[in-house]
Order: C-alpha cells, then structure tokens, then sequence
C-alpha cells in the first residue's frame, strides 16, 4: 500500500517543520520522524533543502555552526498554507465517502 | 561504521562547496543507519543530474557512467524494473558466452523491463531532454544486444565439426 502523499512530500514535511522556527538538518530530521512517523534520509532532506531553497521557499540562517539551521520564508508559509488546505480538502472527501451510509 | 563521507565524493563541486559541511555534520550526528548508503548515494546521482539538466554539465567519465547515473536516480517501481532488467541481462550475457539459446529470451526479457521502466521514468521526468537521454540509452543498448545476436550469427551451441 502507497505511503499517503503528504507523509512521503519530503517539502511539505520540511516547511511543515520549519512552520515552528529554524531548525537545522538534524533538528529537522528528528521533527519530522516525530510528528509524521518518516524517517528522512540525509540525502533525501538536502535535496529537498536545495530545491526549497532555490524556489525561495526556504533560507539558511547565517551561523558559525558547521549545524547550519534554516527558516521558511513568507513565500514558504504560503506554500505550505495551500498545500496544508488541499490536503485538508482531500481528507474531507475521503472521509466523507468513507463514512458508513 | 563511518559515516559515508567518501560517498560526498559523488556529489557536484557546487553542490560540495555550499553543502559539504553542515551535510557531514548531519552525517554524524545521525550515525550509521540501514540504507543510508544508498540513500547518499541516489541523492548524490540526482545532484548531479540536476546540475546537468540545468545545463552546467558534471565532468563525466564516459557515455556508460550517465547512463548508470540515470538507472540509478529512478522511483521505487522504475528502480524494481530496472533491477529485473539489469540481471536478465546479466543472464543473458552469461547464456551468449555459454552458447545456450537462453540467452536469447533473457536478453529479450531484459529489454521488456528495460523499456517499461525507462516508460515509468519518463512519467515523472520534467526534463525533454533528460527524457530523450533515457530513451537514446536504452535503444542504444538494445542496438548492442541485436549487434550481438547478429555477430554471433544466432548464438546457440556451436556447429557439431564434420565427421570424416
């Protein structure tokens, strides 16, 4: 059976972590498998970080670190509030049809 | 284990220099994990994939690396056909210098799955271009195997010599 698209959309699950504050690759990792139960590989998360980043979507915060942490952007939040909003729609349907008549 | 930091080596210059630190770090701090190899790995192909269809092309050592670079960044179900198709040609290969007739249906069935997981790729891929190269590697490797047959004049076991 196919993971729902919204546990398995590394970029929604990255912005819907960083929706909370900056956090870096680790932090990011660790959230997520705890709200959604998916572990992201590394390679899987920069890659997504990179395409984000490059759409704007999301920003590296200056530090330091070597842990360097990043943060949604407003055109993040944005995204990430129609994506949040189709999948609630979906879910609506779902539910609604899986409902016993 | 070590983390796979020699696995960074795959990855583009640009991509190494913006991201190398902070990913080696990640690397440490998650530790050695079931398929984190070949996570880093696929990642690593689809960096450099990127980079090539954005038109900065990698240095590539040669035809037959893209072309594994291409089987390698596939989807689950492509990555599936394209494992069946590598071993039947495997098979296939092995049946040719055996001289068993086997090698004509392996070779055959090995195209099948090539195609249909070169058709699964070419679904998701946004890419004109990157969707022609796959195309161009697996027709090109189904003009080697034919080459092949031909060469060997239809394979099978060598002609008995006649008896005096």
């Amino acid at each position: 059976v196919a993971e729902p698209e919204t546990r398995t959309n590394a970029r929604f699950l990255i912005l819907t972590s960083l929706a909370s504050g900056p956090k870096h690759g680790y932090a990011m990792v660790t959230d997520i498998a705890e709200f959604s139960s998916v572990h992201l590989g590394p390679g899987t998360l920069y890659t997504a970080l990179q395409r984000l980043e490059r759409e704007g979507l999301i920003r590296a915060v200056a530090s330091t670190d070597r842990r360097r942490p990043y943060r949604i952007t407003p055109s993040g939040l944005a995204v990430l509030r129609a994506h949040a909003e189709e999948a609630r729609r979906v879910a609506g349907v779902a539910a609604r049809r899986l409902a016993p008549r | 284990m070590k983390p796979p930091s020699r696995l960074l080596r795959l990855y583009p210059s640009r991509w190494r220099a913006r991201y190398e630190d902070e990913f080696l770090a990640l690397l440490e701090d998650l530790g050695p994990s079931r398929g984190l190899v070949l996570d880093v790995a696929i990642a690593a192909v689809r960096a450099r994939l990127e980079e090539f269809s954005a038109g900065r092309r990698p240095r590539v050592a040669s035809g037959l690396t893209s072309g594994g670079e291409l089987m390698v960044v596939l989807s689950r179900q492509s990555q599936l056909l394209f494992a069946i198709a590598a071993v039947l040609a495997l098979l296939g290969v092995a049946g040719f210098f055996l001289h068993s007739f086997a090698y004509v249906l392996a070779l055959g069935l090995a195209a099948v799955f090539g195609v249909a997981g070169a058709a699964s790729v070419s679904t998701r891929l946004k890419s004109r271009r990157m969707r022609g190269l796959l195309f161009g590697f697996v027709i090109t490797l189904a003009f080697v195997a034919t080459y092949l047959f031909v060469v060997s004049g239809g394979g099978g076991p060598p002609a008995p010599s006649p008896s005096r």
